[in-house]
């Protein structure tokens, strides 16, 4: 009973705190940029027609051609017409697959049936088994999955997205992947920075803290508003941009399959021994439609944004000044991003246990993730990891908040 | 029945001791005034008995509630506003009046916010955003925030700082009347003359350290005594209790009530007729004279001030 009143004050002053509109604001411009970005890709994607662009191409390095021909013959000459004619080979092959395409929008069907065919053949002159190199079993297991997915394009009669439309589902997906690490983590900073801190600097904290009320209850009570408010406000912004690029790109594109839980085993391949080969894994994994992505997307960046409010709840509460435990905060995810990006591409394994790393969940559950960072990652220990992240700092949160003298708020 | 108890209470802050075993009661409908300088410890004491700082050692008990033990059933009691009453100025009176009254544990909490803003006087702007209020008002709606669980003791940490002298007499009302109803309060002050206009009793802190407690009554009696030093205090007594003053004895001086010059005038002809020598005639100087010579810091003059800063205003 006690907590639900805490809930209730709690709840009223984060809505009728500025920090809250100026969260909506910054959150509306993004989807503003966003939806703007969009019409750009959009415009773009329209005024381009490979056919044209090829032909074009074509013509010029033609006109060359017969520029260069028309001088004295040398030995710098041939090479010149050389190199011209394989541009122009290159080109003429470019214009025939841009053709190809035009055909496979009139029949997709047929295209896909003729792709899977391709891919049958060069599956048949891949050795199996034991004999095969490292290299050879990646090359095979993505093959298979992409017959698999062929297979269920027709299956389930899915046309591919064909330029210059675009789909808004893997946009917003693609978006989402970066602006979970980035902007909006810096919009739950900007939202909970201020929680327990703001009442330090204000002095409201005395007033609250001398009610019949215990201590562990008024802290619990405002890391559930946190957290519960950074998980709704992060989930309807993953829907904006969707709703912004559904608006402009319309809705095509809804059942596109993606794979999830695909899993990769590493080794040294003797054809390529200074990297490691990725041989994917696709025993776990499904085709799951791009609608359904975008919702388990979404509800996986509302999960890592009541980690990362709990993270800047834990700042709030250790730091007494608000400014202070918002731009700690704020450092934590900018620098943690920095890191963690620069660490996974350099394929260092110890950053799959720092939690910026598992902020877009969807990539330790797609792949992207393991395929980076060359260390095994999956949705399940992405989650425990920043579970653990948050556990701890809401313990040691508990631990202060209790004990804290509170001397000169 | 004592409804706030100290006892043995100390505080340390890194390496100092901010507060040293201290020991206070105070009853019910009592006003107890807690008198000292800045920094003399007040408001560590305040924050201590309200729980927003543990005490080193020694225990705190409200109405039989030990603060540290059970904090929620000993802070059911109290009602407090500790230096300035910080409210959340985006919100309005009203809205932090509810808040309040929902961690206190108020039942009927529109009614009894209602009764509060009515009490101290803000019924008309209570639906105004705080950051609109005055200074005033907002010390107006610390003090309706401090009622709101109808506790049964009041801690005030400075109220009237900020105050204008009308605001004053009005808080001054208020605490007066909040105590014959019941409620034991316990001010905080720097200021004599807030503390004698207020309170029952007062305990003076200087240094952490609670140097003396005594009845206002008391000190008040006090004030307006003449001081005689004659040659011979047994006789000069005699003398003056047989023309009708009530002299008390006080070592080589004498000690007489003599509330104007035209009595101390009387007093000392009578002795002069008497025969006696006079030496020096000294006027006690009112209650803050009394006050000092109670705390001991009469005698080396300048360190008077620092004991208790004369009412300014």
């Amino acid at each position: 009973m006690r907590l639900w009143n805490v809930l209730r004050n709690e709840w009223m002053k984060l809505v009728r705190r500025r920090r809250l509109t100026v969260v909506a604001v910054l959150g509306l411009c993004l989807v503003g940029l966003f939806a703007f970005g969009e019409y750009q890709a959009r415009q773009n994607a329209r005024n381009y027609n490979p056919i044209v662009a090829q032909q074009n191409a074509l013509a010029e390095l033609k006109k060359q051609r017969s520029a260069i021909a028309s001088e004295p013959p040398s030995q710098a000459r041939d090479q010149q017409l050389q190199s011209i004619d394989a541009a122009i080979a290159s080109v003429q092959q470019q214009l025939q697959e841009a053709k190809q395409q035009a055909q496979a929008q009139v029949d997709w069907r047929a295209s896909v049936k003729t792709e899977m065919d391709n891919i049958r053949q060069e599956l048949a002159q891949i050795p199996t088994g034991s004999a095969a190199l490292p290299s050879e079993q990646a090359r095979r297991a993505d093959l298979q999955a992409e017959l698999t997915l062929d297979q269920y394009r027709l299956d389930h009669d899915v046309a591919p997205v064909f330029r210059p439309k675009l789909s808004a589902w893997e946009e917003t997906l693609s978006f989402l992947s970066v602006a979970d690490k980035t902007f909006i983590p810096l919009l739950v900073v900007v939202l909970v920075g201020d929680m327990v801190a703001g009442e330090m600097t204000s002095g409201t904290i005395k007033l609250l803290v001398v009610r019949p009320v215990r201590r562990r209850t008024l802290l619990f009570g405002k890391w559930l508003v946190s957290v519960a408010a950074s998980a709704v406000v992060s989930f309807v912004l993953c829907w904006l941009f969707l709703l912004a690029g559904l608006a402009i790109q319309g809705t095509q594109g809804a059942l596109e399959p993606h794979w999830l839980g695909v899993t990769y085993q590493f080794v040294k391949s003797p054809d390529d021994p200074l990297n490691l080969t990725a041989i994917p894994n696709y025993a776990h994994a499904y085709l799951v439609p791009a609608w359904l992505c975008v919702l388990y997307q979404s509800l996986l960046v509302a999960l890592a944004m009541a980690v990362v409010a709990t993270i800047t709840f834990f700042c709030s509460t250790v730091f007494k000044s608000s400014m202070v435990s918002t731009a700690v905060a704020m450092g934590a995810v900018v620098i943690g991003y920095v890191v963690t990006e620069i660490a996974t591409a350099r394929g260092q394994g110890w950053v799959r246990w720092l939690f910026p790393t598992h902020l877009d969940l969807f990539s330790d559950w797609n792949g992207d993730l393991v395929r980076a960072l060359q260390h095994p990652v999956t949705l399940g220990s992405g989650i425990l990891t920043l579970l653990v992240w948050a556990a701890v700092l809401l313990m040691l949160s508990f631990i202060r908040f209790g004990r804290q003298d509170i001397l000169n708020a | 029945m004592d409804v706030l108890e100290l006892r043995g209470v100390s505080k340390r802050l890194g390496r100092r001791m901010v507060v040293q075993d201290l020991d206070m009661t105070v009853r019910e409908g009592e006003v107890y005034g807690f008198l000292g300088p800045n920094g003399a410890g007040k408001t560590t004491t305040i924050r201590m008995i309200v729980g927003l700082i543990r005490p080193t050692s020694g225990i705190i008990r409200i109405c039989g509630h030990d603060i540290e033990r059970n904090p929620v059933g000993a802070l059911k009691h109290v009602g407090t506003i500790v230096e300035n009453p910080e409210m959340y100025s985006y919100l309005t009176g009203r809205q932090n009046l509810i808040h309040y009254a929902r961690l206190a544990g108020v039942r009927d909490i529109e009614r009894r916010v209602a009764a509060v803003a009515e009490r101290v006087g803000l019924a008309q702007r209570i639906d105004e955003k705080v950051k609109r209020y005055s200074l005033g008002m907002r010390q107006r709606l610390g003090v309706a925030q401090a009622l709101l669980a109808d506790p049964k003791l009041l801690v005030l940490d400075e109220p009237t700082n900020g105050l204008d002298p009308a605001g004053m007499r009005e808080f001054r009302e208020l605490i007066r009347r909040l105590a014959s109803e019941g409620m034991a309060v316990f001010i905080s002050s720097h200021l004599l003359a807030e503390v004698e206009q207020m309170c029952d009793r007062v305990a003076v802190i200087r240094d952490g350290r609670v140097i003396t407690e005594a009845d206002v009554a008391d000190l008040r009696a006090g004030a307006g005594q003449v001081q005689i030093r004659v040659s011979d205090p047994a006789t000069a007594r005699a003398t003056l209790l047989a023309a009708g003053w009530k002299a008390e004895d006080g070592g080589d001086r004498l000690r007489l009530m003599a509330k104007d010059d035209e009595a101390v005038a009387q007093a000392v002809r009578a002795l002069v007729e008497a025969g006696l020598d006079v030496y020096e005639v000294t006027r006690a100087g009112g209650l803050e004279q009394s006050f000092l010579a109670l705390t001991g810091a009469a005698q080396t003059g300048g360190e008077a001030d620092a004991v208790v800063e004369r009412a300014a205003q």
